[in-house]
């Protein structure tokens, strides 16, 4: 298998395949899923990149403050390296369901972000030497008072979203780490009423988390 | 869960879903029927509202605020059809993407607009109208500099203006009511100007009205406006299209769409500007339509004390459902904003005011008196206000009769019938389009 992560043929691949929009048609995943199930190699390849396109637009979000951080990110062997590791993980299912696929991928996007975050925020990161980026991220004017504006505030983000309780926190992997629509995160087997509620109650809960961390 | 948290949690799914269509309900509309709630749903859509960016579309995760370059663009950075080097991305409108971009050629920056996703025999319309607008040469409008393809993708190309559009000027520093109809003056002789060159703009909204560095406003996006379904489909609530429509527009009604529909858009514009709100505000584009073809805008003066009771008039009379009550032209509309507000009474003392009207009262008894000793006591009615009162209908030569004969045809029959007792002239049967055309028929009377 070849992989071709962290360049920008990567997501001219991702497009072709139809997962270009954050693994936005469902449909079309799971056909891909089935072939993967049944050891398709192409298919298996196709559905972990359209989790690793999903990993890099969290990044370029996570990093819009930092520039230089992303113009690094972007052709770095971190993001890079992030990318082989959700490639490699997911590479390893064979039986899942597409809901356990979802879980999974999810998890595994959540826990390279907050490595991500770590890794360029921590005192040796490579963020942490250019101030004029970190004082430009605490200068922007965020348009919603609880987003995340800078790394270490990201990284809390990830892990407040770890401490969820399941149910929400199988929502927010769903929607927020892999981008699916709500109609389609009808994989989680419970109504789209249901699916509403929990996706509410999960904001509400990450909104107290995050004031709560903010205030500290 | 108890009970009162299941209904908090309903209350705020209705919120959201009306939140996802661009209506903030408050607490108090929403606990109507639970008004114990109210405080508990109030602070937990405040919640909702500073979460938002989670619910973002993937075009914003992407997307590169803050520093101006948007590498998830494939567009940007690129040369267009070998000459626009397309640098940053503006805006996005019915018509599709606007970038900011250098023309080499002329070293200078421009406006390229590239269209959405389109059937090629619509990409081909765009550019045909867009080669039309091309001919615009007004200091109130946006010229058009180019237009072309490239590859499946039409592109036009216009004069690049530093300055914000009037949207985001009523939003961050609304104009006084008299700016607001100096400002609305100069648009309807613009408008005016391309009515005269056989253009509707069809698509009038504060969105395609920037502003230069003297807030003079110029036009833009003619020949670009979508239909009715168009801006449905691509949830035009949002972006405020559906708003600005006539209710021909609304309706459908195809062969009635014509210079009025744009005064209509215009009396929108100056509602919003002199209120700070548009004239209907609903959840849903249904409800939308049913208000702009069959509800009235709550009064101007109700919503702001301040504005001159003159601009209230005009405004709501651009406002008219039918175009016919309407400015009959653009023109009529900016001379009408210009003019001076009629200068009211000077308050007298009440004394003074008796003894004027004693006179007055003297003076007309006098005149009455000779009328009568000298016609011999009203024999002389007219006949011409006989014809008024016998009439069962009585046409006033400015109202009209429009038949739609067809939904989509251009087509509908007018009457517009004046009492004998008028002058001859200017009397007449008339079947033809609405759409101006040099077909049609009149019969005299």
């Amino acid at each position: 298998m070849v992989l071709t992560v962290g360049r920008p043929s990567l997501s001219r691949a991702v497009m072709d395949t139809g997962c270009g929009s954050a693994m936005g048609h469902t449909s079309e995943l799971h056909s891909l899923l089935d072939e993967f199930r049944r050891g398709d190699a192409d298919a298996r390849c196709r559905v972990i990149e359209c989790a690793a396109d999903r990993l890099r637009k969290l990044t370029r979000r996570m990093l819009r403050g930092y520039p230089k951080v992303r113009r690094w990110a972007e052709t770095d062997d971190v993001l890079q390296n992030a990318l082989l590791r959700l490639h490699r993980s997911l590479a390893d299912l064979r039986h899942e369901t597409p809901r356990q696929f979802y879980a999974l991928a999810g998890l595994q996007i959540r826990r390279e972000l907050l490595d991500l975050a770590k890794h360029f925020h921590g005192v040796q990161g490579i963020g942490a030497k250019h101030h004029s980026d970190r004082c430009r991220a605490a200068e922007r004017q965020p348009a919603d008072p609880l987003e995340p504006e800078t790394l270490e505030a990201w990284a809390r983000f990830h892990e407040t979203v770890g401490c969820l309780p399941d149910q929400e926190r199988e929502v927010v992997q769903l929607l927020w780490y892999d981008g699916l629509k709500q109609p389609e995160a009808a994989v989680l087997g419970v109504s789209l009423a249901t699916l509403k509620r929990r996706w509410q109650a999960a904001r509400l809960r990450l909104s107290e988390l995050l004031e709560d961390w903010s205030v500290e | 869960m108890t009970i009162s948290n299941d209904t908090i949690a309903d209350l705020l799914a209705k919120w959201e879903e009306a939140w996802e269509h661009g209506t903030d309900i408050p607490a108090a509309e929403l606990c109507a029927e639970h008004p114990e709630l109210q405080e508990a749903v109030e602070r937990k859509i405040d919640r909702l509202k500073r979460m938002s960016w989670m619910v973002r579309s993937d075009a914003s995760d992407s997307d590169g605020e803050g520093d101006g370059e948007d590498t998830s663009d494939p567009i940007i950075g690129t040369t267009l059809a070998g000459r626009y080097k397309i640098e940053a991305f503006v805006a996005e409108g019915g018509f599709g993407k606007v970038y900011k971009a250098t023309d080499p050629e002329l070293q200078r920056p421009v406006a390229v607009k590239v269209a959405r996703d389109g059937t090629a025999s619509r990409q081909a319309n765009l550019l045909d109208e867009a080669r039309r607008a091309a001919k615009l040469r007004h200091p109130g409008i946006v010229p058009v500099i180019d237009v072309g393809s490239d590859g499946d993708r039409a592109f036009v190309v216009s004069s690049f203006i530093e300055g914000p559009n009037l949207a985001e000027v009523i939003e961050k520093d609304r104009p006084s009511p008299t700016e607001a109809a100096r400002i609305v003056a100069d648009i309807a002789e613009a408008l005016h100007f391309a009515h005269r060159e056989g253009f509707v703009h069809r698509d009038i909204k504060p969105e395609n009205v920037l502003l230069d560095a003297e807030r003079r406003p110029l036009l833009t996006d003619f020949g670009l406006a979508a239909s009715f379904e168009e801006v449905v489909r691509r949830k035009g609530l949002r972006s405020g299209t559906l708003a600005y429509m006539s209710p021909e527009q609304v309706a459908g009604e195809t062969q009635l769409i014509g210079p009025r529909s744009d005064i209509y858009a215009l009396g929108v514009v100056l509602y919003e500007m002199l209120t700070g709100r548009l004239p209907y505000q609903t959840r849903t584009p249904g409800a939308l339509r049913e208000k702009v073809l069959f509800r009235q805008p709550i009064p101007l003066l109700v919503l702001n004390p301040q504005v001159p009771e003159h601009l209230e008039g005009l405004c709501l009379r651009c406002l008219a459902k039918l175009p016919a009550d309407r400015f009959s032209t653009a023109a009529e509309l900016a001379t009408a904003l210009q003019a001076s507000p009629p200068r009211r009474l000077l308050r007298f003392p009440l004394r003074w005011v008796w003894l004027v009207l004693l006179v007055v009262g003297l003076f007309v008894t006098e005149l009455v008196l000779g009328m009568v000793l000298s016609t011999g006591g009203g024999q002389g009615q007219s006949k011409e206000e006989a014809a008024h009162e016998e009439g069962v209908l009585v046409f006033d030569g400015q109202s009209r009769i429009v038949t739609p004969l067809e939904r989509f045809a251009p087509c509908t029959l007018e009457a517009w019938v004046k009492p004998k007792a008028y002058p001859e002239r200017d009397s007449q049967f008339f079947i033809g389009s609405d759409i101006p055309t040099k077909h049609g028929m009149s019969l005299g009377a």
